[in-house]
């Protein structure tokens, strides 16, 4: 198996494994980021480092916040066993992402906050011609909220070009699939229609992420690389199915998801 | 509760084809209900809050009384400039429903932490503020929150709050004869128990009462309550400042002889190490050995 795809499925262990020992839910969402997030653990230049120079990786979808811890332990930047202290008392790790744990950029948790933030780093950058580049990474449920829309109206009218934004497209939000929740429209044409690059990859294949990400941002554009994802992928009866964005797991459960995982 | 609302506004609406409920992609496993039995007038709006509001402010002008659904913080700070030009501007019947007071929301971080939604709102003239603590008091006034004249605010909790105390109401003079009332605001039963004990510990007796209202309509009823005493300790679960006990500082300054006020809430910014409720509880809420000093120091006072 190529490492890429080891470190994907090392995540999705380690999500299964601190979820069932804290009797959390959220693991749709967290499941649909694993390659995403490896993605930018190899893409990013010091991935969840406290350098000034280093990429900033911001978690929109803060729901997610699982997913990153679990990349940031992949990475090396936190030693497993912070993941023991996952939603306990007196704990930096919690189901939304807080900025004193290091390699969280800031406080999401609030859909569509994440990446206003993202823009105002960019301009920074851009402002005082610091090289490092921001990532986003948005959930399809983001694009409901109108700070969403104006975030990326702002970053294609500034031609934040060191600004990348990965849309985490797998079809599915907190009581419904996105398409009948709310019709936001095609987002690759839309956001094109505000100034962006778009580039549409398959959200689980490593490589297309990796290219996606690497490939050098058109100097006059942001960019959008739309991520087809599949909520909760890797556990056959977790995905596309809408009410893991909330349960947690029984044992039984959790020992399926395992083994698929494992064997995946 | 949360099931309580939904049950109670789905049998309404089947007896009123105003009630709209309005949701911004929240309410799992409690919402279905009523979308089963009302699919026309459920509307889940997606996530977008502000929209939900302003699109509740054209129901109600058209005559509808609809009710939105979200997460407290999401549904009073996120949505407040279109509450305030909405509901509040044009005295319409929008009905906000807030889940989660407090630390309800535990795990999820301060995203989710309604600490400031009272002081957001009752600022906000003929918005009135009602946060039932249990089904007792739910039921008894729910009619009163549904046909109320104007914006309303429902602080619903997520979880089962403390079964109310086991004390008297009045529970005698101190020593002192200093006459001492703890007034808990909400879903702050068990902070308000933990309370009364330290204080009981220092000597001190207090009666207890308990308050759901934050509305115009109440202010004369907390003023009657409160008169008479020397010492007023409101608890809440919101921070110290804006809150539930600083209405009830604004309240008694119509009295001749006003009680001193000591607000216990929520003391400092619940950001970095989190977890349970009892955990932030005791961590970001107003230590009790330090209300109950400065009750000690005024009481020291009375006599």
């Amino acid at each position: 198996m190529h490492d890429s795809k080891r470190h994907a499925q090392s995540i999705r262990r380690r999500i299964l494994d601190t979820a069932f020992g804290a009797n959390k839910g959220h693991l749709g969402s967290a499941l649909s980021v694993c390659e995403i997030l490896t993605a930018l653990g190899l893409v990013a230049c010091e991935f969840g480092t406290e350098s000034d120079s280093r990429d900033r990786v911001i978690l929109s979808k803060g729901h997610s916040s699982l997913a990153l811890y679990c990349a940031l332990v992949e990475f090396g930047v936190h030693n497993p066993d912070i993941l023991t202290k996952y939603c306990r008392d007196d704990s930096l790790l919690q189901t939304h992402p807080d900025h004193e744990l290091a390699g969280v950029e800031f406080i999401t948790g609030s859909l569509g906050q994440g990446i206003g933030y993202g823009v105002g780093v960019a301009l920074a950058a851009k402002l005082t011609k610091s090289e490092f580049r921001t990532f986003v990474v948005l959930s399809d449920s983001e694009l409901n909220e109108g700070s969403t829309i104006e975030a990326a109206a702002i970053a294609g009218t500034q031609s934040l070009s060191s600004l990348v934004v990965v849309l985490d497209l797998n079809g599915q939000q907190a009581l419904g699939y996105t398409n009948d929740v709310l019709r936001v429209g095609n987002s690759s044409i839309t956001w094109a229609e505000m100034g962006w690059d778009i580039e549409e990859v398959p959200g689980h294949d490593m490589n297309a992420l990796i290219n996606a990400l690497r490939s050098s941002a058109n100097v006059q554009r942001p960019k959008l690389v739309i991520a087809h994802t599949i909520a909760g992928k890797g556990v056959s009866f977790m995905e596309r199915n809408i009410e893991w964005h909330y349960l947690p797991m029984t044992r039984p459960q959790y020992e399926t998801a395992i083994a698929e995982v494992t064997s995946g | 509760m949360r099931n309580q609302l939904i049950d109670r506004l789905t049998q309404e609406a089947d007896n009123d084809s105003r009630i709209v409920l309005l949701t911004a992609d929240l309410g799992y496993g409690v919402v279905e209900r009523f979308a089963k039995r009302h699919p026309n007038r459920f509307i889940n709006v997606g996530v977008a809050e502000q929209g939900m509001i302003a699109v509740a402010t054209g129901l109600a002008h058209s005559g509808m009384i609809p009710y939105c659904y979200s997460i407290a913080t999401f549904a009073s700070l996120r949505a407040l400039e279109f509450i305030r030009n909405g509901p509040v501007a044009h005295g319409l019947p929008v009905r906000v429903i807030g889940i989660g007071p407090g630390f309800d929301y535990e795990n999820d971080g301060i995203t989710h932490f309604a600490v400031d939604d009272l002081a957001a709102l009752r600022s906000q003239p003929g918005l009135s503020i009602w946060a039932p603590a249990d089904e007792h008091e739910f039921a008894e006034n729910f009619a009163l929150a549904h046909h109320a004249q104007g914006p309303m605010y429902l602080r619903i909790p997520r979880r089962p709050v403390a079964p109310l105390l086991k004390v008297t109401r009045r529970a005698g003079n101190n020593a002192n004869q200093c006459k001492v009332l703890l007034l808990s605001f909400g879903d702050a039963r068990s902070e308000s128990n933990d309370l009364m004990q330290s204080l009981l510990s220092a000597g001190i007796k207090s009666d207890y009462a308990e308050a759901f209202w934050i509305s115009s309509h109440s202010r004369q009823e907390i003023a009657d309550l409160v008169n008479g005493y020397d010492i007023c300790v409101t608890v809440e679960t919101h921070y110290e400042a804006g809150g539930f006990g600083s209405w009830v500082l604004e309240v008694v300054q119509t009295l001749a002889s006003p009680p001193r006020v000591v607000v216990h809430g929520v003391s400092s910014l619940p950001v970095g190490p989190l977890g349970s409720r009892s955990w932030l509880t005791r961590t970001y809420m107003t230590n009790p050995a330090t209300t109950v000093q400065r009750v000690v120091t005024i009481a020291d006072r009375c006599s």
